[in-house]
């Protein structure tokens, strides 16, 4: 009894506190002066933040384009009204107002606003390649791009070859002509990605060229520039051990240089689309680069081709194996539902692709079964047969590269993601592209483009757990960057077609890791939400 | 009676851990007994960014029966039924083939700076440890706030905007 009224003097205290009502409120932005969203044509004097109740400020940060971050000093604080003195030298583009104020209940409140001053900069590399986007990719960037690939891999091809099959013959100028092919025409597409980025047309812009190597297609070009000339000079080097070395060295960047570009290796889990892109190059690399050896040593040293051909083709069924394995992977991953084969321009290309690739494995096979028996049994026609054949396996490579280009600079995702004019597109620059599943099964799919500081488009495409289109209410995103200390900016999105939602502006003021989250209201009672990170750089 | 008190000085302590700061829409109680009768008071402490209340929309969780609303002097109630899959046994040997899905209370205007409370009666699902998360759609003269987020699985539902309502269902004692 003592030790039960003991317990309850301090139950019934908690619980009095515990159903005592809160009433407590928190405060939040009912205006701001400039607006959020307002293009300035001059530097404002004063900075406004209106809350709903008194709010005692705890961190303010003015940050700029370029990502200067100033505090602004508090001027006056009337009842919910934060009055900031706005730096001297605004600089014109966009700003960011973030805020983090307590109100009465101390329960801090934080957000953020935008204006820009002066116009609101145009993207010209959102704009320009959104042109080009509706169009397709352009026939320049097409065939510098599958001339790049064929030099890229018959020189890592090449040098692979020589290190795991044998030496063969004019080997030294099949390398050095292919690598420095290669170094040059990367350097071109390079140019070329960043002229059309800018929507330029010149190589002769020096920003096309920064540009370009800001992408992570630049990253990759540079790779593939150092792996080409390491090959060159591996081929020009006159002693043995460091153009072995150079050889080697060569050949792994050059298969890493194509494992680190394109949508597949954009594409949500980066890691394993990444190793299955190194897989399919590797395996590609090895292919064409045994096909131009195979080539000389038949036309030039017959009498020793019967050994390097046994070797060769133990070699390449692994090859053919990884390489189909490895495609139908990365096509899989891309396209998701067996349907977009036929049904988007990608899929046909990959249908196509594969058609191609079928076609070789045909000739393959009859060099594997028919020929190499002859050759070994020593038939005389063999040899030209054989040469003949594998010429025709070269020409049907050079096709294969040739879709490739073409598939790698289109966009998996069928249709241009928005029909808005003048919206980037998942073509345009270095779009950050990603898929995230919430609650239900449900998935978005975000785009966000040129994923440079500045104007950009998000665009999200949502699909219930079903695979079909998700037709909410309404769509909000809010973005967020922790790391430069600005808090959420809310904004609504813009339905453009059943599931596809965007919002373009120029919030995404700095470079950086921006916090994105998506909440797509399905009715009045339930919305599903989605959140991921995103570089901008 | 030992499980009932240490039940209410445990639902107490959750009450005002979570209590704390939050201003939101909540349910005053947010701890209740499995398969038993509960008064769901809804406080409603502040309008939508300062513009007075004008409507609170209920959404009822599944598996809550026998929803009863209480009318209030100058807002108009209105319930929406749904059909169930399969009539179910009601107490009392009664079988209903239907349940409230949604409450409504249209009216006011409540003024930010006042508070209310929306009640209603319910029976509870006999589903102990679980959380049933109340949507609720306060509409205002301007703008709407809807009090629908859930926390993540793992997730703490401190750090939601506008969280839905809980309620916390014990085993019965």
């Amino acid at each position: 009894m003592t030790a039960a009224r003991a317990w309850a003097a301090p139950a019934l205290a908690l619980l009095l506190l515990a159903c005592a009502p809160r009433v407590l409120a928190h405060a939040s932005l009912v205006s701001s002066v400039p607006a959020d969203g307002a293009s300035l044509d001059a530097a404002p004097a004063e900075l406004v933040l209106r809350f709903d109740e008194p709010v005692h400020p705890v961190q303010l940060r003015l940050v700029d384009a370029t990502g200067r971050a100033v505090e602004p000093r508090v001027a006056r604080v009337e009842h919910g009204a934060l009055h900031l003195a706005a730096p001297a030298g605004m600089a014109t583009g966009a700003h960011v107002l973030s805020y983090r104020v307590t109100s009465s209940d101390s329960h801090p409140v934080a957000g953020a606003i935008t204006f820009s001053i002066g116009a609101p900069a145009p993207a010209p590399a959102a704009r320009g390649a959104a042109a080009r986007a509706d169009s397709g990719p352009d026939a320049v960037s097409i065939a510098l791009r599958a001339a790049r690939d064929i030099a890229l891999l018959a020189a890592t091809g090449a040098a692979l070859f020589v290190l795991a099959v044998r030496p063969f013959p004019g080997q030294r100028r099949t390398l050095a002509v292919a690598g420095l092919a290669a170094a040059l025409l990367s350097a071109l597409c390079l140019g070329w990605h960043g002229a059309v980025l800018l929507g330029a047309g010149t190589l002769m812009d020096a920003r096309a060229w920064t540009a370009a190597i800001d992408t992570s297609f630049g990253t990759s070009t540079l790779v593939a520039i150092g792996a080409s000339a390491a090959i060159a000079a591996a081929a020009l080097a006159p002693a043995r051990v460091p153009a072995t070395a150079a050889l080697v060295l060569g050949a792994a960047a050059g298969v890493a240089s194509l494992a680190l570009t394109g949508h597949a290796a954009a594409a949500g889990s980066r890691a394993w689309a990444g190793a299955a892109l190194a897989a399919h190059a590797l395996a590609a690399a090895f292919w064409l680069g045994s096909l131009v050896a195979l080539h000389a040593v038949l036309r030039r040293d017959a009498s020793r081709s019967a050994e390097a051909l046994w070797r060769f083709s133990r070699l390449a069924t692994g090859m053919v194996a990884l390489l189909a394995a490895a495609g139908v992977a990365l096509a899989a991953f891309q396209l998701r539902a067996l349907e977009s084969l036929a049904a988007t321009p990608y899929g046909r290309l990959v249908l196509f692709k594969a058609a191609l690739f079928a076609a070789l494995l045909a000739l393959a096979a009859i060099n594997r079964f028919v020929l190499m028996p002859r050759l070994a049994h020593g038939a005389p026609q063999a040899t030209r047969a054989l040469t003949r054949v594998v010429g025709l396996e070269v020409a049907l490579v050079l096709a294969v590269l040739g879709v490739t280009a073409v598939l790698v600079q289109t966009s998996p995702r069928g249709e241009p993601g928005l029909d808005a004019p003048g919206a980037a597109t998942a073509f345009a620059a270095a779009p950050v592209s990603k898929t995230l599943a919430a609650a239900g099964g449900r998935t978005a799919t975000l785009t966000l483009a040129p994923a440079r500081p500045g104007r950009n488009t998000l665009a999200v495409e949502l699909r219930g757990a079903d695979g079909r289109a998700l037709d909410p209410a309404a769509v909000d995103v809010s973005i967020s960057h922790p790391a430069a200390g600005i808090e959420p900016l809310q904004r609504a999105m813009r339905r453009t077609a059943a599931g596809r939602w965007v919002h373009e502006g120029t919030e995404w003021a700095l470079g950086g890791t921006w916090r994105v989250e998506i909440r797509a209201r399905l009715d009045d009672f339930e919305d599903a939400r989605w959140s991921t990170e995103v570089d901008v750089h | 009676m030992t499980t009932r008190i240490s039940f209410c000085l445990a639902a107490a302590l959750a009450a005002t851990a979570a209590g704390g700061a939050r201003a939101h829409v909540t349910l005053e109680q947010p701890n209740a007994f499995a398969d038993s009768y509960y008064k769901a008071v809804l406080q409603v402490s502040h309008g939508c960014k300062s513009s007075p209340t004008v409507a609170v929309r209920v959404r009822i969780p599944e598996g809550v029966m026998n929803v009863k609303p209480q009318p209030k002097p100058g807002w108009t109630l209105a319930v929406t039924r749904t059909k169930l899959a399969q009539p179910v046994d009601a107490g009392h040997g009664r079988m209903v083939s239907e349940r409230v899905s949604e409450v409504a209370w249209q009216g006011g205007p409540l003024a930010d700076d006042h508070f209310d409370e929306f009640r209603m009666t319910m029976k509870l699902p006999d589903r102990p440890g679980a959380t049933l998360y109340v949507p609720v759609v306060q509409e205002c003269v301007e703008g709407v706030t809807r009090w629908i987020e859930v926390p993540e699985a793992g997730k703490p539902a401190a750090a939601l905007k506008e969280p839905a309502p809980a309620l916390k269902l014990a085993p019965k004692p």
